[in-house]
């Protein structure tokens, strides 16, 4: 498309009246700023696109000389904010609050105490002059794997350089966000200290993976273990314990440990740990292997891929 | 789990940044660095990169201050979060046999018509 087209400025307008017709397509058309005009995006991305080139005075002469076209400019992939902007665990807005209810998911009490306003706020008290709460400052934190499993402590180093201890409670999910009572923002006249928010983002771990309450990990078992079955040890979040492979197990078969993954704050019960077993062959195959399935082949051949024809 | 990137990752990932630039949004809390005591400096996430596209986006366009940058920022957040509830709400409304159903949406447009 061309670059003054989608601008919708002739080829003479100057540099001034390019960045105004651009600031009214963002105004009116930017994807994040206008959510749901499905026109408007198309229309922005041109416009960008356009406006990348044109605002740079050489590349829009090399443009008018014809050296360049207009391609090239497009923007990679719409990677916009609003992708992200409305998700529960978007740290930049209030989200969920870890110790604020004990039923994580009650969309309703959180809709409703944001209609009602639980929080004071700033406003003059009848005779004493003007009072404000101090302002909540939100803090993000990467937290170890096993420390949003099990809870743990950590600190985070303000911008001021004074230091925060962190506990992290046990169970905390990525998004979640902790209260950290008057470690906010200081306040006005009798309002109270702002808190700290704290939203957390669990780092992954080299052997677990998470999903809720179930711990998930891919077990690697040699050929013997999985055609014979036997005892093996197996890590967990709270060590290791031993697993009973059933003879004649495949890769991709799922084991459950109950009880052995996460217990969520204000549980007792844990969540259950999912082991995925991985048959793994011996790192060199000698003679004896070879020869063995050679001949162990010409009587016992199987097909496990007969459920695939199409 | 989450993509992370450094400072240099990020830079290079959002066209129209640089070190000033991301400097200036982190001073003033546009965005805000993962605090990560196990790595070596700050580092950021995927909403990062989209949330400082569309900081460069109208910094560029409207000269805007710092402390108007953050307080448009906010109503974005606002606005996008409102959206999301109300969706979720619309979709249990939804989900709801027609004759529950109703009697609820005549309700909003009654409530909604003043």
């Amino acid at each position: 498309m061309d670059p003054y087209e989608a601008l919708g400025v002739s080829k003479t307008a100057s540099a001034a009246e390019i960045k105004k017709a651009y600031r009214k397509i963002v105004k009116e058309s930017h994807p994040d700023i206008n959510p749901g005009d499905k026109a408007g995006e198309a229309r922005f991305k041109a416009a960008a696109a356009a406006y990348d080139l044109l605002k740079d005075p050489e590349k829009r002469a090399r443009f008018d000389r014809g050296e360049i076209d207009a391609s090239g400019q497009e923007r990679p992939e719409a990677n916009y904010y609003r992708n992200y902007a409305g998700a529960r665990d978007n740290p930049y807005r209030g989200g969920q609050r870890f110790d604020d209810y004990e039923d994580l998911s009650d969309f309703f009490s959180d809709f409703m105490r944001s209609q009602r306003g639980a929080r004071g706020g700033a406003g003059h008290d009848h005779m004493h002059g003007f009072h404000s709460d101090g302002e909540d400052l939100r803090y993000r934190l990467e937290v170890p794997f096993m420390d949003a499993a099990l809870g743990g402590t950590t600190r985070i180093t303000l911008p001021d350089g004074s230091v925060l201890q962190v506990q992290i409670p046990r169970g905390i999910a990525d998004g979640q966000t902790i209260r950290l009572k008057g470690k906010g923002g200081a306040p006005v006249g009798k309002g109270r200290q702002g808190d700290a928010l704290v939203t957390v983002s669990v780092a992954p771990h080299k052997v677990f993976s998470r999903e809720g309450d179930t711990i998930r990990v891919v077990l690697p078992i040699t050929i013997d273990e999985a055609i014979l079955g036997g005892k093996v040890e197996v890590p967990t979040i709270s060590g290791p314990v031993n697993l009973t492979i059933p003879k004649g197990a495949s890769s991709g078969q799922v084991l459950r440990l109950r009880g052995r993954g996460i217990a969520p704050r204000g549980r007792e019960d844990r969540g259950d740990q999912l082991v995925e077993l991985k048959i793994v062959a011996p790192p060199s195959v000698d003679d004896e292997l070879a020869s063995f399935f050679e001949a162990w082949k010409q009587k016992h051949s199987y097909d496990p891929r007969k459920g695939m024809k199409t | 789990m989450t993509t992370i990137y450094t400072e240099e990752q990020i830079i290079a990932e959002v066209p129209g940044l640089d070190r000033a630039l991301l400097m200036r949004f982190v001073k003033a809390r546009i965005v805000v660095p993962l605090e990560a005591p196990a790595r070596p400096g700050p580092v950021f996430g995927q909403i990062d990169v989209a949330r400082l596209q569309l900081a460069c986006d109208l910094c560029e366009s409207f000269d805007l201050e710092d402390d108007a940058l953050d307080l448009l920022l906010r109503l974005v957040d606002q606005l996008h979060g409102v959206r999301a509830e109300l969706h979720a709400l619309v979709d249990a409304l939804e989900a709801l046999p027609e004759e529950q159903r109703k009697p609820i949406e005549d309700r909003i447009r009654r409530r909604l018509a003043g």
